[in-house]
């Protein structure tokens, strides 16, 4: 069964966008894309219906098995996909075409290449335009699109490819900009594949319906790395966000009940302490700087709460994953830092964050003492965790 | 098959199609199969007919037979009586003239009672549990095949299904509208 957010990438393809799963690192949106990687590639699928056989009168209506041509994803078989991370030195050579060095009769020339794009374009026209191309493409802020796509970025509105969605062909069909090749009546001059094998684009040729974009990006870098805005507008936005609930149906822990468990510090495991301690530290977050910039449940995903060590585990998990991404957060603003982790309440007690003092007794009230949660005493360690998930103070 | 419909055939019926047409009934009884008031307008509209368009002697229609060898056609007459009903005419086995339709005929399986069964009641041992239906569908060129089911459903035909209703003996029958059922040859080893 599709997650939701498969199914609403599903839809915005048919709807004829290109998909944009956005959100804060570690809220799944790669393992969404290999979910839908694994839907894509799998078989087709066999459906029942029932048919009607002339020449048997005892029985004339049984079930007929058919294979569907189109996967339940909706999308004409075969599908081929491409995995493509965007980062700042890919360029249009690289996805659309660039001249690539090759020898000729021993003398270097340079080759018309085709890039990802191009090279998927020609094998669909070699299959007969049958079939599609899904394009999973991860960070694709951290490129740059205009240069990347360069015209070709026209194309991901649908209302420019060859056909329409039933197929017919689309009077408003944009050719493709590849007026650097040369061509004759029919096709263009030959173009090196990914394979190495040479093929030829037909003139003139158009973009295949059939070509579909589902693209990442993490929402902590919008300002940092914003998407060209060009880009932007053509995608469907699909927003992933941390979600606690799937924490709790992993760990057998009832959501509902927790409020009133986080009065009793010492009795929550490590699975409540994690959620509680992420739902905290995410509202501080959103509150000082949008949700954008919250964590994501996939930091904590990887505690094994059944397992003896489990406090340890937490801990552990803390110094390397939670507690880096907060301080990051909260990056020049050590007073709110402070009191995200509430040093203020529980000051005075066996409590592992506090504000640093110095050898003669200087007290810091803004600058915390560095800690390594894991190397502490289990016991404080522990204490810690529960009580910063907690909702009420120690008394 | 674009749309089928379908009549449940009763025992009485039964008994009155198969017996010997020199048995003296109470009654008369019918050598037709009736289609009841409630189901005039749909079949004329299933044949394509108006009422206007139909005279005294009814209208004929040519349809195939499920399990012919050779697809050939034959004629089946509906005719139009007082009180908005229409019959299928001249379905007893044993009169002349014996219109019985090939795909309502013992060759292909249609149950049969004996040629000097006497009585209803004799008749329903003959009929099979879990009832007779005929049906007549239309094809995507307009034209008909006739059959019927017996029996209740077999366990591959879902009650989900519009088809279901063509194994159900609830109602007279009907028409089943826009149904798009591929007609072709089906192996025995479809589940």
């Amino acid at each position: 069964m599709s997650s939701n957010e498969v199914e609403n990438v599903l839809d915005a393809w048919r709807n004829g966008k290109s998909a944009l799963l956005y959100g804060p690192p570690g809220t799944g949106k790669t393992r969404i894309l290999s979910e839908l990687r694994h839907l894509l590639e799998t078989p087709e699928m066999e459906t029942i219906r029932i048919g009607a056989d002339p020449t048997d009168s005892r029985e004339p209506f049984k079930p007929i098995k058919e294979v569907s041509s189109e996967t339940s994803s909706g999308l004409p078989e075969p599908i081929r996909t491409v995995w493509l991370t965007f980062h700042q030195s890919l360029g249009y050579d690289d996805f659309i075409i660039g001249l690539r060095p090759d020898t000729l009769e021993g003398q270097p020339v340079l080759v018309p290449t085709a890039g990802a794009l191009l090279d998927a374009i020609l094998k669909l026209q070699a299959n007969g335009g049958t079939g599609s191309v899904v394009f999973f493409i991860d960070e694709i802020n951290r490129g740059n699109a205009a240069k990347i796509f360069g015209e070709f970025l026209t194309f991901l509105d649908f209302e420019y490819r060859e056909t329409d969605s039933n197929g017919v062909l689309n009077p408003n069909r944009v050719p493709l900009p590849v007026r650097h090749l040369r061509h004759d009546e029919n096709e263009y001059e030959p173009l090196r594949q990914e394979d190495g094998n040479f093929a030829r684009l037909v003139f003139p040729s158009y973009f295949p319906r059939h070509i579909y974009l589902v693209a990442t990006m993490n929402s902590v870098d919008r300002t940092a790395i914003p998407i060209d805005s060009a880009l932007a507008r053509r995608f469907d936005r699909i927003d992933v966000r941390p979600n606690l609930g799937l924490l709790a149906e992993k760990w057998l822990i009832e959501i509902d009940d927790l409020p009133d468990k986080a009065t009793r510090f010492e009795e929550l495991n490590t699975g409540e302490v994690a959620i509680l301690i992420l739902d905290h530290i995410n509202f501080a977050i959103s509150e000082n700087f949008g949700t954008d910039f919250e964590l994501g449940h996939g930091l904590v995903l990887g505690l094994d709460t059944t397992n003896q060590r489990s406090w340890h585990q937490l801990a552990h998990i803390w110094d390397r994953v939670i507690f880096p991404q907060l301080e990051d957060r909260f990056s020049g603003r050590p007073e709110e830092l402070a009191s995200v982790l509430r040093v203020e309440e529980f000051s005075g007690t066996e409590y592992a964050w506090r504000y640093r003092q110095s050898i003669t007794g200087q007290s810091s009230p803004t600058i915390l003492e560095p800690v390594i949660l894991s190397e502490i005493d289990p016991a404080t360690s522990k204490r810690s965790l529960q009580l910063l998930a907690s909702r009420s103070q120690v008394e | 098959m674009t749309a089928i419909w379908w009549r449940v055939l009763q025992i009485g019926e039964f008994f009155n199609i198969e017996r010997s047409p020199n048995l003296i009934v109470g009654g008369g009884g019918s050598r037709y199969i009736e289609i009841p008031s409630s189901m005039a307008k749909d079949t004329l509209d299933f044949f394509n007919y108006q009422p206007s368009e139909v005279g005294e002697g009814g209208f004929t229609i040519e349809a195939a037979a499920f399990g012919s060898a050779d697809g050939t056609s034959f004629p089946i007459n509906i005719q139009v009586k007082t009180g908005n009903r229409l019959r299928i005419s001249n379905q007893n086995r044993q009169a002349n003239p014996n219109r019985r339709h090939p795909a309502w005929s013992e060759s292909v399986g249609f149950p049969v009672a004996p040629n000097d069964v006497k009585s209803r009641t004799e008749a329903a041992e003959y009929f099979p549990k879990g009832g007779v239906r005929i049906f007549i569908s239309r094809l995507s060129d307009q034209s008909f095949m006739a059959g019927f089911t017996c029996g209740p459903a077999p366990s591959s035909i879902s009650p989900e299904t519009d088809i279901y209703q063509l194994y159900v003996n609830s109602g007279v029958g009907g028409v089943l509208w826009n149904v798009s059922i591929p007609l072709e040859e089906i192996g025995s080893d479809v589940e």
